[in-house]
C-alpha cells in the first residue's frame, strides 16, 4: 500500500481533517510537521541523470519515493521557531529547506496539492493584479483596483469609487473599508507612511469559492455549505485555479444584485478554520481524493 | 523611455545607466534609496490593462510611454542609515524592527507587482526571478533543455552523505540548495568530520565534475558565452582561494545556445546569467540561471557587450515572453526554440564608467 504525506503543523485544520479521513480509511499517512522538523526529519534524495529516488521519514522507519501515494503540503516553508528564525542560521535553514521542499514536490510523480510554480513559492494570497499577472486571459470581473503612494491620487480613486473602497495591505490579506471622509482623511495619513493598495468594494452577496480537483465548494459568509455556484462561475474558478496550476485554492468573490460575480482575491493555502463542518467534510473528502484517486 | 529601478551605489546599475547615456537613449532613473521619499508611484489595472506613471523629483513619467524597464532586488533597505526621509521624519526610530520589515515589504511589492503586470520588455520580472531560489529546482529545467547535471544527492542524513562520497570516487562537493550565496566546496577531510550535523539543515552535494567553467548570457535572442579559467573550485572566489582566474569571451555551439536561449523563455527572463561546465567529453553542464546577473565582471573582462544589448533590448520594447508550460505544470522547451545570435568579442563598446 502506499503512503500519503502529509506537511504541516498539528494545528491547521486541513491537516487534521486530511489525516482523520486517511486514519479511517486505514491508509497509512507520515505526517511531516514542518515546525519540528530539524532534527528528526529523514531526507535522502539521489538524482542521476533522470532518475531520482530516496527515502523520507520522521523517526519511524523511512518510506522509499516510489511508495508515496500522494503528498498534501501545507508548508510554509519554514521549519524552525520564530526565535530562530530572527538569526542568520535560522534563515538560512529556512531557504535550504525550502529549496529543497519546492523541488521535491515538483519532481514527484505522485499527486502533490499544491505542486508549485516558483511564481507562487512565496505568495500565498494573491491579490488581484497578481491574478491577472500570472493567469492573464481568465474571463473573471476583477474590482477596480489602484496601487499609489499618493494621497491625492487614493482620494481621487475613493471619489471615483463613490466611496466604497477597501484598503488592503499588499503584503496582507485582511482588507479595511474605506467609507467615510474621515476614513479617507486616515488613509492619506497613511500614504506617507505605506503604498496603499485600493480596491473597489463592489456591492453584493460574499462566497468563497474553494477548488479542490475538478469540485468547487462554495462555502457562505457564515461558514456554511452556499448552494452551487452558477455553472459558469463554477468554470472561471476552476480555469483560474488551472491557470496557476493548483488543484486547491480559494476564491473570494462577490455576486452583485445585477448578477455578475467579481473575483477578489485567491488564496492558494487556505485555512478551514472559517469554514463550517459540512462544507470543511466535503472539501476535506475532495482532498483525500485527489490525492488518493478513489473516494475516502 | 527606459525605467531603471535600483541604487546608483550598484555597480550594475550605475553601468547600465551610463550605457543609457552613452546610446542617447531616454531613461528615467528610480532611485530606490530615496523610494518613499523624493519618488511616487501610481498605478491601475483595468479592462484596458496598467495605466498609471512613475514620479520623482522633477518629472513624471507615464507607464505607457515605457519600453522597457530595468530592475535590481536588491535587500538594499537592511544597510540604509539613515532611513528614508520622511519615514524617519515620521519616526522610524520608535518603530520596532518587525514594524520597519513590513513597511519594507509593502514598498517592495508596490514595485514588484507593477513590474510583474506591466506589458513591456522587463529585466527581469520578479515572478520570473523567483526560480532560482532551488537549484535543483533549475537543474530539472536545465535537463529538460538538453543539459547534463552531476550526480547529486539532497540530504540531512551523514550516512548517505558518506555512502555517496564513496560511490562518486571521493570527489565531492557541497554547496546550497537555495540562492542565498555559498561558497562551492570540496568535501574533504574537514568537511566529513562535520557531516554529523546534517540533521540540523539539508545540503546538496555533487559529483565533481572536470571541464571549464562558461558564463552565458542571455540578451533576448542573444548569447555573450565567456570562458573562465581558474584553479579554484568556485572561480568567483578565486581571490580568497589564492587562485589565479582568467576570463575570455568564447565561442558555444549552436543547440547550446538555443538551449540557453530557450530556457530563459521557459522561465520567463529577459535576460540571465547561466552558469555551465564545459566537460573534457564536449558535454554540457548547467548549474543555474542567475535572473539578476552581475554582467559588469564579465563585460568589464572580456570587452563583451552585454549592458550595450541589454539597452537595445529595452529600447525595442520587445515583451518577455511568457514561460510556456506543458500539462504537468512543468516549463518545457518552446518547439521554435532558435539558435541564438552570438555575439563574441567585438568592439569594445564606449565607457564612462565601466572601468
Amino acid at each position: 500500500m502506499t503512503s500519503i504525506v502529509v506537511i504541516g503543523r498539528e494545528s491547521d485544520v486541513c491537516c487534521q481533517l486530511v489525516r482523520a479521513r486517511l486514519a479511517a480509511d486505514g491508509r497509512e499517512c507520515l505526517f511531516v510537521p514542518e515546525d519540528e522538523l530539524l532534527p528528526g526529519l529523514h531526507f535522502a534524495w539521489r538524482i542521476s541523470g533522470d532518475e531520482c529516488e530516496g527515502t523520507v521519514g520522521m523517526g519511524s522507519r523511512p518510506i522509499p519515493f516510489s511508495d508515496l501515494g500522494g503528498v498534501l503540503a501545507r508548508a510554509w516553508g519554514i521549519p524552525v521557531s520564530v526565535s530562530s528564525f530572527q538569526t542568520k542560521d535560522g534563515q538560512y535553514i529556512t531557504s535550504e529547506w525550502s529549496a529543497l521542499l519546492l523541488a521535491w514536490l515538483h519532481r514527484l510523480p505522485c499527486p502533490v496539492i499544491n505542486r508549485l510554480r516558483p511564481e507562487l513559492w512565496y505568495k500565498t494570497h494573491l491579490h488581484v493584479p497578481e491574478i491577472v499577472a500570472l493567469a492573464p486571459g481568465v474571463p473573471f470581473k476583477w474590482p477596480a483596483v489602484r496601487v499609489t503612494t499618493s494621497a491625492d491620487e487614493a482620494r481621487d480613486f475613493y471619489h471615483r469609487c463613490r466611496g466604497r473602497v477597501r484598503y488592503w495591505p499588499l503584503t496582507q490579506h485582511v482588507p479595511y473599508p474605506v467609507e467615510t471622509a474621515a476614513d479617507l482623511d486616515k488613509l492619506a495619513t497613511l500614504a506617507a507612511t505605506l503604498p496603499l493598495y485600493l480596491t473597489e468594494a463592489v456591492a453584493g452577496e460574499r462566497r468563497d469559492a474553494y477548488v479542490v480537483g475538478p469540485h468547487v465548494v462554495p462555502v457562505a459568509m457564515d461558514g456554511g455549505r452556499a448552494e452551487a455556484l452558477p455553472a459558469p462561475v463554477a468554470r472561471r474558478c476552476r480555469d483560474i485555479a488551472h491557470a496557476l496550476d493548483l488543484t486547491f485554492c480559494m476564491l473570494s468573490l462577490v455576486a452583485t444584485g445585477g448578477g455578475d460575480w467579481y473575483g477578489v482575491r485567491l488564496d492558494r493555502m487556505p485555512s478551514l478554520i472559517e469554514v463550517g463542518e459540512e462544507a470543511r467534510q466535503e472539501i476535506a473528502g475532495d482532498l483525500v481524493v485527489a490525492l488518493t484517486g478513489s473516494a475516502a | 523611455m527606459i525605467l531603471v529601478c535600483g541604487l546608483l551605489a550598484d555597480a550594475v546599475v550605475e553601468l547600465m545607466c551610463a550605457r543609457l547615456e552613452d546610446m542617447g537613449l531616454e531613461y528615467f532613473f528610480l532611485d530606490e534609496r530615496r523610494y518613499p521619499g523624493a519618488f511616487d508611484v501610481s498605478w491601475e489595472v483595468g479592462p484596458a490593462g496598467v495605466t498609471g506613471w512613475v514620479a520623482g523629483p522633477d518629472r513624471r513619467v507615464a507607464l505607457d510611454d515605457l519600453t522597457g524597464v530595468y530592475i535590481r532586488y536588491v535587500e538594499y533597505r537592511e544597510s540604509l542609515e539613515p532611513a528614508a526621509p520622511h519615514v524617519e521624519a515620521e519616526g522610524a526610530g520608535r518603530r520596532d524592527e518587525r514594524t520597519q520589515q513590513m513597511i519594507r515589504a509593502e514598498f517592495q511589492a508596490s514595485l514588484m507587482q507593477l513590474v510583474d503586470i506591466l506589458p513591456c520588455a522587463v529585466v527581469n520580472r520578479a515572478y520570473a526571478s523567483i526560480s532560482n531560489d532551488s537549484k535543483l529546482w533549475q537543474g530539472f529545467l536545465a535537463r529538460r533543455f538538453g543539459f547534463h547535471t552531476p550526480r547529486t544527492l539532497a540530504t540531512t542524513d551523514p550516512e548517505a552523505a558518506r555512502t555517496f562520497y564513496e560511490a562518486c570516487g571521493r570527489r565531492v562537493i557541497f554547496k546550497s540548495l537555495s540562492s542565498v550565496r555559498s561558497i562551492v566546496r570540496p568535501l574533504d577531510k574537514e568537511s566529513l568530520a562535520r557531516l554529523d550535523l546534517l540533521p540540523n539543515c539539508p545540503t546538496q552535494f555533487q559529483e565533481h565534475v572536470e571541464g571549464v567553467d562558461v558564463r552565458v548570457h542571455v540578451v533576448g535572442e542573444e548569447v555573450y558565452p565567456t570562458r573562465i579559467v581558474s584553479e579554484a573550485t568556485d572561480y568567483r572566489y578565486a581571490g580568497r582561494q589564492g587562485a589565479e582566474i582568467a576570463m575570455e569571451a568564447t565561442e558555444i555551439p549552436d543547440d547550446i545556445a538555443a538551449a540557453c536561449i530557450g530556457m530563459c523563455r521557459a522561465l520567463g527572463l529577459t535576460v540571465a546569467g547561466i552558469d555551465l561546465l564545459r566537460a573534457p567529453d564536449g558535454r554540457f553542464y548547467c548549474f543555474e540561471a542567475n535572473p539578476s546577473p552581475g554582467f559588469i565582471f564579465y563585460e568589464r573582462a572580456t570587452g563583451q557587450p552585454i549592458s550595450e544589448a541589454i539597452a537595445r533590448l529595452l529600447h525595442r520594447g520587445a515583451p518577455a515572453p511568457r514561460a510556456a508550460r506543458a500539462t504537468d505544470g512543468h516549463p518545457r522547451p518552446p518547439p521554435d526554440a532558435r539558435t541564438g545570435r552570438r555575439r563574441h568579442g567585438g568592439p569594445r563598446p564606449k565607457r564612462r564608467n565601466a572601468s
